[in-house]
């Protein structure tokens, strides 16, 4: 899924580096603060044990065999910002020292492999887990699943990166890209469950703690994958929004009191209103999940003297 | 340093040139070209990882041709991913990745993301290594395996390195405090 250089054009790869920049800066901020120091090397040496694995082939039918890519292995097993940092310093050596993955299209590489592999399985494998926090296969389970969507994600964020540049059509690019790595997924998730459960024959509080490796996951960090991730679908979904008036303006302009060319204009102004808006209702959300959260924690706390 | 910033500047200016430059694709290889001599590139090492990550372009660019104006999109797309790839493999092969490192530190990169850059780099032939060994002993004990039975085992090789690389972990960051190391 390695993008090569010359696929994608100025305007995508300004804006998946943009993306994948904002991720990896939260990443790294929140590192900074929730790692412990002594699991400062550790991130710089999973990088290095997933590249490792990333060379172990396994045999699949007729002679072809696939490898892991290990982005659900590693926000299962080291939670999502530590996870992040691992595929990123991954897919950074792979592009700069051996010329896998371009350069230009580097931002979109961790985009789609380091920040939406990841936090997609993540998400997934969190959510999942709640509905029962201490049977082991029923992680694994979790955990299988998590693998499949990060990588169907991955491609699909590809196949949308390649059809915003003009490269590809989205009509063939999609069915081709997605439907390999729907098969490509199920291996994914079969490797990830066997290496899992080997793990777990050994070290199962690894697999009993979500994320445990690599400091506790804040709800800051969250919010703020949840910004870049819904930027990038604001760019993703943009060319394809109806340009066509919606209800308002259609009654607007048959009753008179909105000119068409005044329609018009609002209509051009639509991504600048969507960045806008999504900026004030994530405020909102945030102050209300603030306030909400620290009033109950005052409540639980017991009065201090 | 003097040659990988310059090589970066190529690679991106090469992969943002419009489809069907074909003046632009042949001074840039021209230059490519000039700079190979000045170099002095060894081909037989540069070939083999440069074919090899052709394959997934030429896989993308064949689905680029099914469209309006394919043909001219189909070869821009070849041409231009060839001189980017051969620009890179140039520079790997040359350059080490300390001296990468260095350019990447003063380019002002925050130092934890260079400091697992730095570590990756320095445990991974080492993991490799190892990886290999654990496999050579498994291959050594099972000499016929089933399908099935063959992904169990990998699965324990891959989980068996993972619990060794947390521990080696351990082992470094004691190793880096006795030496003074501090964020």
């Amino acid at each position: 899924m390695h993008l090569p250089d010359g696929f994608l054009d100025a305007k995508t790869a300004v804006i998946t580096s943009g993306l994948a920049l904002g991720g990896l800066t939260i990443a790294l901020r929140t590192l900074r603060k929730t790692l412990p120091a002594n699991r400062i090397p550790l991130i710089g040496l999973l990088s290095a044990f997933l590249f490792s694995a990333q060379m172990i082939n396994f045999p699949i039918a007729g002679g072809t065999s696939g490898h892991l890519l290990g982005a659900s292995l590693a926000a299962i097993i080291l939670g999502p910002s530590a996870a992040v940092l691992v595929l990123s310093s991954v897919l950074i050596m792979q592009c700069l020292l051996f010329a896998d993955g371009g350069v230009s299209a580097l931002g979109a590489n961790i985009f789609n492999m380091g920040i939406v592999a990841t936090l997609s399985s993540y998400v997934v494998y969190a959510s999942l887990t709640r509905f029962s926090k201490t049977s082991l296969y029923f992680r694994i389970f979790c955990a299988a699943v998590a693998s499949w969507i990060s990588i169907v994600a991955a491609s699909i964020t590809c196949a949308v990166e390649l059809t915003l540049s003009g490269t590809v059509p989205w009509g063939l690019v999609f069915p081709a890209m997605t439907g390999i790595h729907l098969l490509i997924g199920i291996g994914e998730a079969a490797i990830t469950a066997c290496v899992l459960l080997a793990i777990a024959r050994t070290r199962k509080e690894l697999i009993l703690d979500t994320g445990s490796l690599g400091g506790a996951t804040t709800y800051r960090e969250l919010a703020g994958y949840g910004m870049v991730l819904s930027g990038a679908v604001l760019y993703f979904l943009y060319p394809y929004a109806d340009s066509n008036p919606d209800g308002l303006e259609k009654v607007a302009e048959s009753l008179g009191f909105l000119k068409p060319d005044l329609a018009e204009g609002l209509v051009s102004a639509n991504s600048l209103t969507g960045i806008v808006g999504m900026a004030i209702v994530c405020t909102f959300a945030i102050s209300i999940t603030v306030i909400v959260t620290s009033r109950r924690s005052r409540i639980d706390k017991p009065a201090a003297g | 340093m003097q040659r990988f910033i310059p090589g970066i500047l190529f690679v991106l200016s090469v992969s943002f040139l419009p489809h069907g430059a074909w003046l632009c694709y042949l001074a840039a290889a021209a230059l490519l070209a000039g700079a190979t001599q000045l170099l002095k590139v060894q081909w037989k090492k540069v070939l083999k990882p440069i074919l090899y990550f052709e394959t997934f372009a030429v896989a993308i660019a064949c689905l680029s041709l099914f469209q309006v104006n394919g043909l001219v999109i189909f070869v821009s797309l070849l041409v231009k991913s060839t001189l980017c790839i051969s620009c890179m493999v140039f520079i790997s092969s040359t350059t080490t990745f300390s001296e990468i490192l260095e350019a990447l530190e003063r380019m002002k990169l925050p130092s934890l993301l260079v400091i697992s850059l730095a570590l990756t780099y320095r445990y991974l032939f080492l993991i490799k290594g190892e990886a290999q060994s654990l496999q050579r002993a498994r291959r050594a004990r099972t000499f016929s395996v089933s399908r099935f039975e063959i992904w169990k085992l990998l699965a324990n090789d891959l989980a068996q390195l993972f619990i060794r690389t947390i521990g080696r972990g351990e082992r470094i960051y004691g190793a880096m405090t006795s030496r003074g190391w501090r964020l």
